[in-house]
């Protein structure tokens, strides 16, 4: 309870990906957006009924340099509230909706973190909460960007109709592999979900990679650098239907990624599980899903210590399926890196337990899809 | 201008507390419960300190005045603790008091804190006796060579002495944080219930309790809800309800069988799908279920609203009063500081005619049940003058702002109203701001 707190004070923090606002271009609102001071009604996005015509914003040159950006400078410290108290009812441009989607869910993370250190441990019920305002903004993030780029798509190929029809060229192939590939770098998304992705940038992943090892000191991550970025967020389906898929993207990394310790409050019961896939309803597996990986457990004696980032880990690790990269790295002050490597872990498992089981969502959760919150992903991550 | 319940009029009384603007942690009052004959008022703090208030004999000469609330009692209840497997510290934040009815002299309350219960007994010494044939006034014992006659000794009246004492701790039976304790009609037996149990317990037995409710999922990954209340029916000692974080109710009879996983009845409104939003499922979180003291109706409070639920019909509450309708669309903002995780709890008068709860700016609202009629009264300092009417406060939720109405950025959230309670027979009500007590009764004409 924030007893001596100013009026309508915002929790400002330094990982706000909003500060970069730069990348989400359109993104920005005014500021100030004390809830004593604004005239505005802050309105909250509807998350099925909404639609909102009008021009893509987002610009896939854009965010194809944005981690390299956000890299190389200090998160300003702006409020986390800028992008909230906007003017007027009703949301703005869909790319501003997405942007307010990821800064409510930096906003989230960022509040589950520091349930780690209140007195009196980590409430349930609260964590239960902010995980479903995380699972709501990240279900509206995905599904704006896959409309977004369904949009996109739909306009070049107009434009690409248009200008075959201007040049009477209809063979100028190069013309369309130049989108493609614009495309595929800039934010890893195909158009169509049953085609495997173009291979990326590599420069872009492994600068990508590199900056997290050194972000997070986790060894476990330089692993994946060897495949492409957009495969961490598969990893799920990956690891659900390795035949479907293997054509493409070889499993091995997986292996390397970290272990998730779940600590059972009640029978105080370590389990360390190797992947962290446990969850199994990953809705883009065609097949059933393997089997999780092997789990180890061992009864906790006493004096054994359960410490924090475990007992987070009992609940989180059901509710927030978010991906890895997604951990909490807009917050500011991570000194601790073995904190940092638990919540890894927490997030590691992949993203079908947080998405809907909506048959719309279902088409969304493309490899493609997942693959496109790379960039802001690793705008949060650079904090 | 009448209020709910007829002519009623709402008059400051007293206020406790500091006055200081600067409030210690430790000061914030979680907790206010008046006992079954409305004669004491308990309070209980973030400090785990329990402060009893007991109303005074009625002022013969000033008949306007009701008695006037004093400290009665006032001790620590409990300590912070650490757990040492676990590596957390817990809080000896009161959560919950309840005080259980009154069979001889003494007076009894169960206290709680996040892991512990614990019952105490406050009683009152007014005699003592003196004349002790072994033992001097001052206690030290007499060389028995000396004592030459036998006396009987004698009570003789003393300073009133309050004394709390401990009688009965009910520890480590919860894994996770207690939210409600409730006393059944019985008066043999309560219930504790945390984020995902439910425990019954005999007030006579420590060292053991039965599990009646488990929601903990065997695959913690699909957790979806949480208890957040759980009371007893005011007669039916079978009878008890639990609320979740999802918005349901769900009624149990413990007659059904001993574990009580599977409800008898289950009460949820659908939603409004107009109305999704990011934060739906924290809105739609039900932080506190009270039955009505006739036992037919039971109330329940969500961050926005209040609801009156028959209790014969599952599928949507007979009543919904607003409470602050007008925070609907600044929800994203009070996400971010914190405030839509606040909660409020909810109370009936004695007569089931009037519901209060509070609200932010230091406000709190009643709604009128028989006369459909809610107003919006404001706890402060300058509203304390004795016997001061309490003017009704409005607040503006856009456009022109009239004269006296208060828009809704002027609000402070950090003034809020979390904890009321309603005198059982009287029109007396306890409203506590942060770390201040507010008394307040209506005009007798």
């Amino acid at each position: 309870m924030k007893c001596g707190a100013a009026h309508g004070q915002f929790f400002s923090s330094g990982g706000d990906v909003s500060s970069g606002g730069d990348v989400s271009s359109g993104g920005d609102v005014s500021s100030g957006g004390d809830v004593s001071s604004a005239d505005a009604s802050s309105n909250c996005w509807f998350l099925f009924t909404h639609r909102v015509p009008g021009p893509a914003r987002w610009d896939p040159v854009d965010l194809h340099q944005a981690p390299d950006q956000l890299l190389h400078h200090d998160p300003p410290h702006t409020p986390a509230d800028r992008s909230l108290s906007r003017t007027g009812a009703g949301a703005g441009p869909p790319g501003s909706m997405a942007a307010d989607a990821q800064s409510l869910m930096s906003m989230s993370l960022m509040k589950i973190q520091s349930c780690r250190t209140q007195r009196g441990g980590i409430t349930l019920h609260r964590n239960l909460l902010l995980s479903y305002v995380l699972r709501n903004a990240q279900q509206l993030y995905i599904k704006e960007r896959y409309q977004e780029l369904y949009r996109r798509q739909q306009y070049e190929e107009v434009m690409t109709v248009c200008n075959e029809i201007q040049d009477l060229d209809p063979l100028d192939v190069d013309v369309e592999d130049a989108h493609g590939e614009e495309q595929a770098r800039g934010c890893g998304e195909d158009t169509s979900p049953r085609e495997a992705a173009r291979p990326r940038n590599p420069t872009q992943s492994a600068a990508h990679v590199r900056a997290a090892s050194s972000l997070l000191g986790c060894s476990s991550v330089e692993d994946c650098g060897k495949e492409p970025e957009p495969a961490d967020f598969r990893s799920c389906c990956m690891e659900a239907s390795p035949g479907a898929h293997s054509d493409h993207f070889p499993g091995d990394y997986i292996r390397h990624c970290n272990k998730t310790t779940v600590l059972d409050l009640d029978t105080h019961v370590v389990t360390t599980v190797e992947n962290g896939f446990l969850h199994q309803d990953c809705c883009c597996a065609p097949a059933p899903p393997a089997p999780p990986a092997p789990a180890r457990k061992r009864k906790v004696e006493s004096g054994c210590c359960a410490s924090d980032p475990e007992e987070l880990c009992d609940f989180t690790a059901a509710r927030k399926r978010a991906k890895r990269e997604n951990c909490c790295f807009s917050g500011a002050d991570f000194t601790d890196t073995s904190n940092i490597s638990n919540l890894i872990s927490i997030f590691g498992s992949g993203f079908s337990g947080l998405l809907s089981r909506q048959a719309e969502l279902e088409q969304l959760c493309g490899q493609q899809a997942l693959a496109s919150l790379g960039a802001w992903t690793r705008a949060i991550e650079a904090f | 201008m009448a209020g709910p319940g007829g002519d009623m009029q709402w008059c400051f009384s007293q206020v406790k507390g500091a006055i200081d603007d600067d409030v210690a942690e430790a000061d914030i009052i979680s907790t206010v419960e008046f006992n079954h004959t409305g004669e004491l008022l308990a309070t209980g703090d973030k400090g785990g300190r329990v402060v009893i208030f007991q109303q005074e004999i009625e002022n013969k000469s000033q008949p306007q005045f009701r008695s006037e609330y004093n400290v009665y009692s006032t001790f620590q209840s409990h300590e912070p603790e650490f757990d040492y497997l676990k590596s957390l510290e817990i809080e000896e934040k009161i959560n919950k008091i309840r005080w259980l009815p009154q069979k001889n002299a003494a007076q009894f309350l169960l206290s709680t804190n996040d892991k512990t219960i614990k019952l105490w007994k406050i009683s009152e010494r007014d005699k003592r006796p003196e004349g002790y044939n072994l033992k001097e006034e001052d206690g030290r014992y007499k060389d028995p060579n000396t004592i030459t006659s036998l006396r009987v000794p004698v009570l003789i009246p003393m300073d009133l002495m309050v004394e709390a004492s401990p009688r009965r701790v009910f520890a480590n039976a919860h894994t996770y944080h207690i939210n409600s304790i409730s006393v059944n009609s019985d008066e043999e037996t309560y219930l504790s219930a945390d984020d995902l149990r439910i425990n019954l317990w005999n007030l006579e037995i420590t060292d053991r309790s039965f599990n009646i409710v488990d929601i903990k999922p065997a695959n913690m990954e699909e957790l979806t809800e949480v208890i957040t209340a759980a009371e007893f029916h005011p007669h039916q000692c079978n009878t008890f309800v639990y609320s979740s974080s999802k918005g349901t109710i769900r009624l149990c009879d413990m007659r059904a069988s001993a574990l009580c996983d599977k409800h008898s009845k289950l009460f949820e409104e659908p939603e409004d799908p107009s109305n999704r939003s990011f934060f739906s499922e924290i809105i739609s979180s039900i932080s506190d279920v009270k039955f009505s003291h006739n036992g037919r109706y039971m109330m329940t409070r969500d961050y926005l609203s209040v609801k009156i639920w028959d209790l014969n019909m599952e599928n949507r509450p007979v009543e919904t009063h607003q409470v602050h309708e007008y925070l609907r669309s600044k929800l994203c903002s009070l996400y971010e500081n914190d405030c839509i995780f606040d909660k409020f709890e909810c109370c009936w008068n004695g007569n089931d005619s009037v519901v209060m709860t509070g609200s932010y700016n230091n406000f709190f609202r009643m709604f009128d049940r028989g006369q459909r009629r809610d107003v919006t009264l404001e706890a402060s300092r300058e509203n304390s003058k004795p016997m001061q009417v309490l003017k009704p406060r409005k607040v503006c939720a856009g456009g022109k702002r009239k004269k006296d109405e208060i828009s809704v950025d002027s609000l402070d959230f950090n003034k809020k109203i979390l904890h009321t309670a309603w005198h059982p027979q009287d029109n007396i009500i306890a409203v506590a701001t942060t770390n201040n007590l507010y008394i307040f009764q209506d005009k007798v004409n």
